[in-house]
């Protein structure tokens, strides 16, 4: 296996990838091409070659290392790194998570929102500062937002959720301008008449569930410390066909699931097919959390996953790569857009720069009444792209995760520009299982001459 | 005989400006796992 920071070669399942990095060009490379491939890199003389292979594949070497060096003559392999602008479209408020609720009826151990408080009183948001943190939203200069009500959890305020989904419709359509509303519920009070009343608001929803019934009731517990597995796999079940395409089933794998590909096949049994599981973040001394030696049992883990979204259609989320609509390289070079793009509202209105950061006082950004009071907040999170940090511009995988979760970075090393460690190898691992399951569907769907997919 | 197969010639990538109208990478399924490679450019269909 081979990362820099402009290419990654790696080979699974008798597949010899290579990534190049800057243009997101995939190319598949036989054994020769891939003997060769180390000497390429290096700059070393094509005549070399003699004294590396054997005379009898000579040849063959040598018409391997005329094709990587006409992929390097059309500018897709060891090109220059792009410059990009910093924040795309000049970094305009887009998109907003409304904590409706800070409270939750359920107590999940993982919670990184202190079970639903995030650290403070439980609480709801009213209707009037919903409308407000709406107001905030759409008068920035974006044209297309996402508004996503988030909780603790939201169905425990669901008044608020059809005002406040009402309102932004009403606002954007006055303004010319396009909204989209998603929520993210545990589900376990979506029960018929919760059900009936979201579809009605034509949201999209992501279902938060754990996977098999024991790993679901050791993690999901309610409020009063009973297992909710029954309920919300009930509620989950009845509505997940009502949403067709609008809806992910999201779980958290820690370290008592290491065989979470065990919880994603519970999921496909029951019939569910949109799909998102997601490694913990806990604290290193948490018994849940996971750790470096637990990389090679997950890297297993993920390789099974592919072989499984190869054997039967399903859509995992962290799997998707869109290759046609995916997004261009200045967007994936700018991140996240936390704190700039992006930011949250607790229920008392102040503003927080993404859900994770909130209740945390030094982070608070200002109140949706009176806008933004700290600008230098902004403008720190403006300059934490994968440019601002050493270790994303060295990485093979910067373009797929524009330097990582800015949370986990500030909870890891107290740094915005030192990403969390755990969370970048488990990215990597994730990618390249990914970029597997492109190849190998690519190579099913279309004939293996020339290039299978785009133009060059 | 061929020995390097282009399965993807990524021409979009390089772009060095972007209109700016895409989602953020949180306002997805995850919220804790931030990838923008799994996103979808608003402008492209």
């Amino acid at each position: 296996m081979t990362d820099t920071g402009k290419y990654h070669f790696f080979r699974y399942g008798g597949l010899n990838i290579l990534l190049d990095v800057p243009t997101g060009a995939v190319h598949l490379l036989d054994d020769t091409a891939a003997k060769v491939l180390p000497a390429f890199v290096q700059d070393r003389d094509r005549d070399s070659l003699a004294e590396l292979v054997p005379a009898q594949e000579l040849p063959a070497a040598q018409r391997a290392w005329d094709q990587l060096q006409d992929l390097v003559d059309r500018g897709l392999f060891l090109g220059p790194e792009p410059v990009f602008a910093r924040r795309p479209g000049g970094g305009e408020l887009k998109a907003m998570c409304l904590h409706v609720a800070h409270d939750c009826d359920l107590r999940c151990r993982y919670c990184f929102a202190s079970a639903g408080s995030f650290g403070g009183s439980r609480s709801l948001m009213d209707a009037e500062t919903a409308r407000a943190a709406v107001d905030f939203l759409l008068s920035s200069a974006a044209a297309v937002y996402e508004l996503d009500f988030f909780g603790g959890e939201p169905l425990l305020n669901l008044d608020v959720v059809e005002a406040t989904a009402a309102y932004a419709r009403e606002r954007a359509a006055a303004l010319g301008k396009r909204i989209n509303l998603t929520l993210t519920t545990n589900a376990y009070s979506l029960a018929e008449d919760a059900r009936r009343r979201l579809l009605d608001l034509d949201l999209d929803i992501v279902l938060s569930h754990d996977g098999r019934e024991a790993v679901h009731n050791a993690m999901r517990p309610t409020a009063g410390g009973g297992e909710s597995y029954s309920q919300v796999t009930r509620n989950i079940l009845a509505m997940a066909p009502l949403l067709e395409e609008r809806y992910y089933v999201r779980g958290t794998y820690t370290a008592h699931n290491l065989d979470f590909v065990e919880d994603i096949r519970h999921w496909l049994d029951l019939g569910l097919k949109r799909l998102s599981m997601e490694p913990v973040v806990a604290p290193p001394w948490a018994a849940m959390a996971l750790k470096e030696e637990d990389l090679p049992r997950l890297r297993s883990q993920y390789w099974q996953l592919a072989e499984l979204c190869l054997q039967q259609p399903f859509t995992f989320f962290h799997f998707i790569i869109d290759w046609e609509r995916g997004q261009c390289g200045a967007r994936r070079a700018a991140g996240c857009g936390a704190g700039v793009e992006y930011v949250a509202v607790a229920p008392g209105g102040d503003i927080y720069p993404c859900h994770q950061f909130v209740g945390q006082r030094r982070w608070r950004m200002g109140t949706v009444f009176v806008g933004i009071t700290e600008p230098a907040l902004r403008e720190e999170f403006l300059h934490v792209g994968i440019a601002d940090k050493s270790r994303c511009r060295q990485c093979w995988a910067r373009y797929h995760c524009g330097g990582g979760c800015h949370a986990n970075a500030w909870w890891a090393n107290s740094d915005l520009r030192q990403p969390y460690a755990l969370g970048c190898e488990l990215l990597k691992i994730r990618t390249e299982a990914a970029l597997y399951v492109k190849v190998r569907q690519a190579l099913n769907q279309y004939s293996c001459e020339g290039d299978v997919h785009g133009q060059a | 005989m061929k020995h390097v197969l282009t399965i993807y010639s990524g021409q979009k990538n390089t772009a060095t400006a972007a209109c700016g109208q895409c989602a953020t990478s949180c306002q997805s399924a995850c919220k804790t796992s931030c990838t923008v490679g799994n996103q979808v450019c608003v402008n492209k269909g």
